[in-house]
């Protein structure tokens, strides 16, 4: 069992197997290996040596919520941490968003409501003009008792239509009134109404600048106040 | 996954896939842990070292090449090279000590004598256990410095006040030692 070689290099070959030493001194080495076999073999039964070492391990126990930890903190780092910058810049960019809409909105409805308050204003200095009156009758000649008025009128640059009508039968359930304008043919719907204990109902609708005209006035008894076309029966008309 | 090689498990943990990495925990755990433990002789430090394996196995660029040797042994010298590093920043925290991060980087790595199970690993076990008891003290002591405790040659001179020279040769005869009582001892 010959443990010192007899090769002048022998001992800085440990330093070499270990990793030691400068670049010129295991450049050096390397060279050397290359031609002298008695310190190749001797530095192979080194590194089966140095690397043998680490099997000398008492067996110990692994505690049993080491696991767990270390899969917690590998991938807490993986999923949390990108996702919270993530999330952070979404954050503040939703919080940038909603600050601005609500502040858009605010402006926006103080706009609407100082238009509002000028037409408010406007209004109550501009006196009604009654344009026309349409007559409504009852669509059974004999029921004289139910009639009606639909009185178009201009205010400023708004016309609005008032319906003032009486001796209408009183609903039952989800029943209605359901105004009609009649324009070439077409039904559009100008509102829905019940009527009082005496049969009397009222309605206003505001025409808007851009509406189609109309000739004629129809109201029917529809089954509900959701109809876009008449289902019901007539029972005014112009 | 069980029947997965740890090339394949290395593979699917670079495309980041949980399960592969459990499961090189579930086979390696006992000997990483025990590597460690040796080295730092503390629990809670073995504890920390242990999430920086793993964590290094996980996000590792340069990962394990199968034909540079055994994967047990690319594995062990991962774990030496973060457990020295962590006893030298330890160790610069109290006093500072030089040394060269390429000492680091270069850990020898025999492909002869690769175990290839826990079964096999448990038999040189045995064996180096049986070598040991051919070794005086002081080169049980530079084993335990150099090798678990990471301390460089010219380190362990100083702690000595021996020349290198000594050192060197000591290392020398006890890796001659140990070498020549496992090939006897298993029969070589």
């Amino acid at each position: 069992m010959s443990t010192i070689n007899s090769c002048s290099f022998s001992d800085d070959l440990v330093s070499y197997l270990i990793g030691e030493g400068s670049k010129e001194e295991r450049d050096g080495i390397k060279r050397h290996l290359l031609t002298c076999s008695s310190c190749l073999k001797d530095m192979e039964e080194l590194q089966e040596a140095w690397s043998m070492i680490p099997y000398k391990l008492d067996d110990v126990e692994v505690p049993s919520d080491l696991k767990e930890e270390v899969m917690h903190s590998i991938f807490q780092t993986e999923n949390i941490q990108p996702k919270k910058r993530f999330n952070l810049v979404k954050l503040y960019g939703m919080a940038a968003a909603i600050f601005l809409l609500a502040f858009a909105s605010v402006l926006w409805n103080n706009v609407i409501l100082r238009n509002q308050l000028n037409e408010v204003t406007k209004q109550a200095q501009t006196p009604a003009q009654v344009i026309e009156v349409f007559t409504l009758k009852s669509s059974t000649p004999s029921n004289i008792l139910t009639q009606g008025k639909a009185i178009l009128y201009q205010q400023g640059e708004k016309k609005q239509l008032v319906f003032q009508l009486e001796g209408l039968a009183d609903t039952k359930g989800t029943q209605a009134y359901h105004v009609w304008l009649i324009h070439e043919g077409e039904r559009r719907s100008a509102g829905v109404f019940h009527v009082d204990e005496e049969g009397h109902g009222v309605l206003t609708y505001e025409l808007k600048e851009t509406e189609a005209p109309f000739e004629a006035i129809g109201i029917s008894l529809e089954p509900d106040a959701n109809g876009t076309q008449p289902r019901g029966q007539k029972v005014l008309g112009t | 996954m069980q029947n997965k090689t740890e090339t394949e498990l290395m593979l699917l943990i670079k495309e980041k896939h949980r399960p592969a990495l459990e499961e090189l925990y579930d086979r390696y755990i006992k000997l990483v842990y025990s590597f460690i433990l040796k080295s730092t002789r503390d629990q809670e430090k073995t504890r920390v070292i242990v999430q920086l394996v793993f964590t290094r196995l996980w996000t590792t660029e340069n990962g394990y090449n199968p034909e540079k040797g055994q994967f047990v042994n690319w594995l062990l010298t991962v774990t030496r090279n973060i457990t020295i590093d962590y006893h030298r920043k330890e160790k610069r925290d109290r006093v500072f000590i030089p040394f060269k991060q390429e000492q680091l980087d270069y850990i020898p790595d025999s492909s002869q004598n690769d175990p290839e199970d826990v079964v096999s690993r448990k038999l040189i076990r045995d064996q180096v256990q049986k070598a040991y008891q051919y070794l005086s003290k002081s080169q049980i002591q530079l084993i335990q410095r150099l090798y678990w405790e990471g301390y460089t040659l010219s380190e362990i001179a100083e702690m000595n006040q021996e020349p290198i020279g000594t050192i060197k040769s000591r290392l020398h005869q006890t890796l001659k030692i140990l070498r020549n009582h496992l090939v006897l001892d298993m029969g070589e």
